[in-house]
């Protein structure tokens, strides 16, 4: 019930976003629905860029 | 490389690393990910220093870092190999001129693996006549039957 209005299954969908600043920015990429969300940092530090070398001299072999 | 070269996974290999570079991007992620890529192909991999001359090498190839052409690693895919630790046997024979350890090492390395294993299980020693002279090498002093047993 909202107020004197009974909301009926199906009159709502929820969604959920994330703010404007993580869905525009360059460092982060994300993605969500009602249930879930997914926020990634896509940014490449020194560790993450050693840990794809390591992985492509690993895939040579 | 393993698929060109008709190499299963299970098949014994033993992998070494050369650096076109000692201090680069590649070096400084071979000393934080070495033990990471030897977990990972369950196959020694060792800095090419370790690489007996006498290794059968079954194939080759090589990595650079896309933001430095000139900083390579090559990657050696060898048959496993009795590894030598050249100063424990110059430390033992040193003093005998004659003792050649290239020559050393290719005697030992006719033997199979699986016949070297078994002499050393056997009593430890490998004796072994070079140039008329016995010579009694110490398993794990002076040599390993493989990479594998010694790193």
């Amino acid at each position: 019930m909202h107020g004197a209005l009974k909301i009926e299954a199906g009159w709502l969908k929820v969604e959920k976003l994330f703010k404007d600043k993580y869905q525009k920015s360059e460092e982060y990429a994300c993605a969500s629905n009602a249930t879930s969300s997914v926020l990634l940092v896509t940014t490449m530090d020194e560790t993450l860029i050693k840990m794809g070398h390591s992985r492509e001299i690993t895939n040579r072999i | 490389m393993r698929k060109n070269v008709g190499i299963s996974v299970d098949d014994q290999i033993e992998v070494f690393y050369k650096l076109s570079q000692k201090e680069s991007v590649l070096a400084a992620v071979l000393v934080d990910y070495a033990d990471q890529v030897k977990k990972v192909i369950k196959m020694p991999f060792v800095p090419a220093e370790f690489m007996q001359k006498q290794a059968a090498l079954i194939g080759e190839t090589h990595f650079a870092n896309p933001e430095d052409e000139g900083d390579v690693v090559t990657l050696y895919v060898c048959k496993p190999a009795a590894s030598f630790v050249a100063m424990e046997v110059q430390k033992s024979f040193g003093g005998d001129a004659s003792l050649n350890l290239e020559s050393l090492a290719t005697v030992v390395n006719n033997f199979s693996q699986a016949g070297l294993q078994q002499m050393v299980s056997a009593n430890g020693t490998l004796k072994v006549t070079l140039d008329g002279k016995e010579v009694a090498l110490k398993h794990k002093q002076h040599f390993y039957v493989n990479a594998k047993e010694r790193f």
